[in-house]
């Protein structure tokens, strides 16, 4: 992170602080004054930088968006040709102003979003192209050239949102190549199987990501997605239905397509190097070991599908998981990951809920008994979320300042307490 | 390599051309189908020429617009629509006839032939009717909306009986684009509306 991207990261955080109580008024203006940042004025126009970040994105995604209508609307008067010199004329303006704006004009945040709007474009460049060119639109393939176009920008220039885009690229292009690759009922469920074993490779490259400085920050965004993704997968195969359903379609032991044990081979490829590589304490093993476990899971079920137990199965994965990062959270002092594992406790408990008594209450008694169980266990998880969090507040167990903290919080030598938002 | 990577705008100039690459790919994959395509001939319906010049003109309708699932030698229906239901991607293999016209043989969801020597046109159910074996199903291609021109259509032959086919240009995936008219073996200009 660069020296004003620090600094305006510091003085936003201090207005949280100060917000949240951790911080009195005297003890903000120090810090601010330390950094340079006294008057007042200045402090608002630190502050602002992330608004004109926010409004910048916003704005070069509905102008991406616009321009996209503006072709689709008047996309078939024009000729193949022109067609094509538009799309590359556009792109090249938004990477040039997007260039101009940040290493000429010192604009980096406005600057960024062009170059966000060049990506978009070129996204739609693919699809707009097959378009032109008459072939096939609707094929996995263009979010994987997508990606190609999409990750290396992202590296070269350190945008966490294109990285963000890219990753989501792949993640799409895995699910839906798979899925209509084994659209068949019998195979359907192992091409999920594979999506959440890229899943996990995802966070794997996450973890290997932090293993360097210049990447930290990228590794947070694969991490994110990685989670997100594996526990979508967990959740979907925590129902029943899945289940009955194969056994309903007759599935085989050991029919699985070869490409499934491919991938689960490569994610515990990827997991095994990052705990090789990391510095190794009870955190990463119990991360490690969480993550074997699912694959482990995901290896079973792919080879030997017919068993209705493993929604039960998947349901302790599920809170398992959700109960980690928990921990983790409270482990690390960081509140954004205690609020996410929280709400995965009430996603769970929500869904089985409405799985087990929506067919056997009358629907009134549906909806009475749950809103009395929902206030409840939100009053039980708010009880539990303040005594993790006072418990952090005054000094989470951890053994290691330089992991018990994030990396921008031991910079700054700041509270090491995180509020909102999310991991 | 590294030391120019590090300045700014060699790493945009890098990363922009090779969006570029991915995308003048797409233009190369395009001509290297248009290069390996067939060329075959179909047949219309119409059999008045005149009913066909003219920007105002009715769409044509060709031989494989209508297709009787019991009068084709193959196919492989089982994931077709019948009852009304409309299907997109849907693929008729045609083989040449002793005619020079090609035929519909078979109707596919997917790209898998049944016969040597055939090809496969894609396009879309856009009516199923009858029962399951015995389907009729009304297609569209997207070479329907062609016509003659009229300061092209001197030295076309008058009144009904005439053999009025298409010649069709068709890739590896299906897609089909119609070329010109052929009336009694003759070649006459198409335009699209």
């Amino acid at each position: 992170m660069d020296d004003s991207s620090y600094v305006e990261r510091l003085a936003h955080d201090v207005a949280v602080w100060k917000r949240d109580g951790l911080i009195s008024d005297e003890q903000e203006r120090a810090i601010l004054a330390r950094i340079g940042a006294g008057e007042p004025r200045l402090v608002g126009a630190l502050r602002m930088g992330w608004l004109i970040t926010a409004v910048s994105i916003i704005g070069a995604i509905i102008l991406g968006a616009g321009v996209v209508l503006l072709f689709a609307a008047n996309w078939r008067e024009m000729p193949d040709w022109f067609r094509t010199v538009v799309i590359f004329a556009g792109m090249a303006i938004a990477y040039g102003g997007g260039y101009l704006l940040t290493y000429r004009y010192g604009m980096d945040r406005i600057g960024g979003s062009l170059l966000l709007l060049g990506v978009l474009l070129y996204h739609a460049a693919l699809f707009l192209f097959a378009d032109i060119y008459t072939l096939p639109v609707t094929e996995p393939w263009y979010m994987l050239l997508a990606a190609v176009g999409t990750l290396p920008v992202a590296y070269a220039f350190g945008s966490r949102i294109v990285l963000l885009l890219g990753i989501a690229d792949v993640v799409t292009f895995a699910a839906w190549w798979l899925l209509a690759r084994y659209e068949d009922d019998t195979e359907a469920y192992a091409g999920l199987v594979a999506v959440g074993a890229v899943g996990v490779m995802l966070y794997a490259i996450g973890r290997l990501h932090g293993l360097r400085r210049a990447l930290e920050a990228f590794g947070d965004i694969y991490v994110l997605v990685g989670a997100l993704v594996s526990l979508t997968l967990v959740y979907i195969f925590s129902f029943d239905d899945p289940w009955r359903g194969i056994i309903d379609e007759g599935v085989e032991s050991f029919a699985a397509p070869g490409i499934v044990y491919v991938a689960i081979a490569a994610a515990a490829g990827l997991v095994g190097i990052q705990w090789t590589l990391r510095e190794r304490d009870a955190e990463v093993h119990a991360e490690a070991a969480i993550l074997a476990a699912l694959l482990a899971v995901a290896g079973i079920v792919v080879t030997w599908p017919v068993w209705t137990g493993y929604a039960i199965v998947f349901n302790g994965l599920f809170f398992l998981a959700a109960a980690g990062i928990v921990t983790r959270g409270y482990l690390r002092g960081d509140e954004r990951y205690v609020n996410f594992g929280l709400l995965l406790v009430a996603i769970g408990v929500l869904t089985r809920y409405v799985d087990v008594f929506w067919s056997l209450l009358a629907t009134s008694a549906f909806f009475i008994i749950g809103g009395v169980l929902l206030l409840a266990l939100a009053f039980g998880l708010e009880r539990l979320r303040r005594r993790l969090i006072s418990g952090m507040e005054s000094g989470p167990p951890s053994n290691d300042p330089q992991t018990g903290a994030p990396g921008s919080d031991a910079q700054a030598g700041a509270p090491a307490l995180h509020r909102g938002g999310a991991p | 390599v590294k030391e120019l990577l590090d300045r700014p705008l060699p790493r945009l100039v890098a990363v922009v051309a090779l969006q570029f690459l991915v995308l003048l790919a797409i233009i190369g994959f395009k001509q290297y189908t248009i290069a390996t395509a067939d060329t075959i001939v179909i047949a219309t319906d119409v059999r008045d020429p005149s009913t066909i010049v003219g920007r105002d003109s009715a769409p044509a309708r060709y031989e494989i617009s209508s297709l009787d699932a019991a009068d084709l030698p193959g196919d492989d229906l089982s994931e077709l629509p019948w009852g009304g239901d409309s299907l997109d991607n849907v693929y008729v293999e045609l083989r040449e006839g002793t005619d020079g016209v090609w035929h519909p043989v078979a109707v596919h969801d997917d790209r898998d032939r049944m016969f040597d020597g055939t090809v496969l046109i894609a396009g879309r159910i856009e009516y199923a009717s009858g029962r399951p074996g015995s389907e009729q199903f009304e297609m569209h291609y997207g070479i329907e909306r062609v016509f003659i021109p009229e300061n092209a259509a001197g030295g076309l032959p008058a009144g009904s009986g005439h053999e009025v086919n298409v010649e069709v240009r068709v890739d590896r995936f299906g897609h089909s684009d119609a070329l010109e008219f052929v009336v009694d073996g003759k070649p006459f200009e198409l335009e699209r509306r």
